[in-house]
């Protein structure tokens, strides 16, 4: 973990104004944080003005994770299942506002394989559901007509079974 | 509930980690959705994210009904315990006999009228190209099939590789060169249709001489298709034959013949061809004593070289023709 003692410390600010500070080789995961600090941006506290402490806080356990360097090769098979294990676990949230808000997050932060894993979790836990409970879901309004709704519907009958 | 708003890009990233039949399911939710899941590049998208495992098809046919069955056996560690039974989407009575498949397609062919009376205006010849997947069959009647008391047609099936668009080839063989005696003054008619265009048209570069005979045997791989292929020449004024693979690139729409080695010429073996993953898979059988399989990559004779030989001695060999990787 306490890998080179030289690491630089990088400052993000959350919405609501809380600070955190974490290695510059950790942060360097989100393509957003990292365009900033290659843009010379990044000497003051980075504000993410569209991701809460309670989602950052989240999103940092999860790069400090997959920062984590195997020291050698068994090391690292080793390691890969525990990251598999991790990021099972990390995905099962008590409530869903909360998977939302990190595959937000995650896109806004640009961390594309944490964006992987919570699209998938997503997707996951939608593909039972009916038509219905996606709309409510995703807060959809259902814009056809209940004639081409039928029509769509009857089209693809097979997979209403 | 503003929390679970989600802009269209992310809803997007998440519709496409869905199976295949929960997206279908979910083309009612808006037109929005219908028309992100229906667009050409999103399928496409999602092919390359999504990579089925691979296949092997297994025919067969009932005693009690004459009627042939489909299986679909996944062809990994599991193999062969995840099957799954096909129903084509065609009528039993059409008697649908299979091109082949392709990119998870596949392609039957049947004829509308009795196969004897082709002189019948209701007589026709249609492919159907079928997407098990998502359960969609398109029909296509294949053109000029009426004159053909000279002719046998033969259509090829593939689909490629950079569009996903299905592609079919027709080739109009002279039957008898040695009967026909206008042959030479018949064109060679070679007709393709790809599913994105919806018709039929005609390229007119380098088409196969027009004593060569192609057969039914067709395998598909990459952008190539290949049939077992009959050279056909007179010797002391008989006709006489021997085989050779011809093949047609789907992207440059060239044909190219391939040459067998001289022990392919002897008329009492009997070869057909098959494919294993990315490898064309010649079988010779050697009745009663051999099987030998043959493999050759890209088309390229050069590189065509035994794999392995079975010995039968004593009893003629009916070889499978579907291949499956070992387990390592």
């Amino acid at each position: 973990m306490s890998s080179s003692s030289s690491s630089k410390m990088i400052e993000l600010r959350s919405s609501d104004g809380e600070t955190f500070h974490v290695e510059e080789t950790v942060v360097l995961q989100s393509e957003t944080i990292k365009q900033m600090i290659d843009d010379d941006c990044a000497n003051a506290a980075i504000p993410l003005p569209n991701v809460t402490s309670m989602t950052l806080a989240k999103v940092i356990e999860y790069i400090k994770k997959h920062a984590e360097k195997p020291k050698d090769d068994d090391d690292k098979k080793v390691a890969e299942e525990d990251l598999k294990k991790f990021d099972a676990e990390f995905v099962k949230v008590d409530q869903e506002s909360m998977l939302f808000d990190l595959v937000r997050a995650a896109n806004y932060l640009n961390i594309k394989s944490l964006l992987d894993l919570t699209c998938q979790a997503v997707a996951d836990s939608i593909k039972d559901l009916s038509v219905e409970e996606v709309r409510k879901k995703f807060n959809i309004q259902n814009d056809f007509t209940p004639e081409e709704e039928a029509k769509v519907r009857k089209e693809n009958a097979w997979a209403f079974d | 509930m503003s929390d679970y708003c989600i802009p269209l890009d992310i809803q997007e990233e998440i519709i496409k980690r869905l199976p295949v039949k929960s997206m279908i399911r979910f083309t009612s939710v808006s037109k929005q959705w219908k028309s992100l899941i229906c667009n050409s590049e999103f399928i496409s998208d999602y092919h390359i994210c999504n990579i089925q495992p691979h296949h092997l098809l297994i025919s067969y046919e009932k005693h009690n009904d004459g009627q042939e069955y489909y299986l679909s056996v996944v062809d990994d560690d599991t193999f062969p315990k995840q099957k799954f039974s096909l129903t084509l989407p065609t009528s039993p009575h059409d008697k649908p006999s299979l091109i082949d498949s392709s990119q998870g397609m596949l392609c039957f062919s049947y004829y509308t009228c009795n196969y004897k009376n082709r002189q019948d205006s209701k007589f026709k010849m249609i492919v159907v190209i079928w997407n098990p997947t998502i359960r969609k069959s398109v029909d296509i009647v294949v053109p000029n099939v009426l004159d053909i008391i000279y002719y046998d047609i033969v259509v090829g099936f593939g689909v490629l590789l950079h569009t996903g668009d299905p592609m079919l080839v027709k080739i109009k063989c002279i039957k008898d060169i040695g009967k026909t005696v206008t042959a030479t003054d018949i064109p060679w008619r070679v007709e393709v249709f790809t599913l994105s265009l919806g018709a039929w048209r005609s390229p007119s570069i380098n088409l196969p001489r027009k004593s060569v005979e192609l057969t039914n045997n067709q395998v598909v791989i990459n952008r190539f298709i290949y049939w077992l292929t009959y050279d056909r020449y007179f010797v002391d004024g008989e006709l006489d034959s021997h085989s050779i693979i011809m093949s047609f690139d789907m992207t440059s729409e060239e044909f190219t013949e391939a040459h067998l080695p001289d022990s392919f010429r002897s008329r009492k073996y009997r070869v057909s061809i098959s494919k294993l993953r990315d490898s064309l898979v010649v079988v010779e059988n050697r009745y009663s004593s051999s099987v030998n399989i043959w493999t050759m990559h890209n088309g390229d004779p050069k590189s065509l070289a035994m794999i392995f030989t079975i010995n039968t001695p004593g009893k003629p060999a009916q070889p499978f023709l579907s291949l499956t990787r070992a387990k390592r």
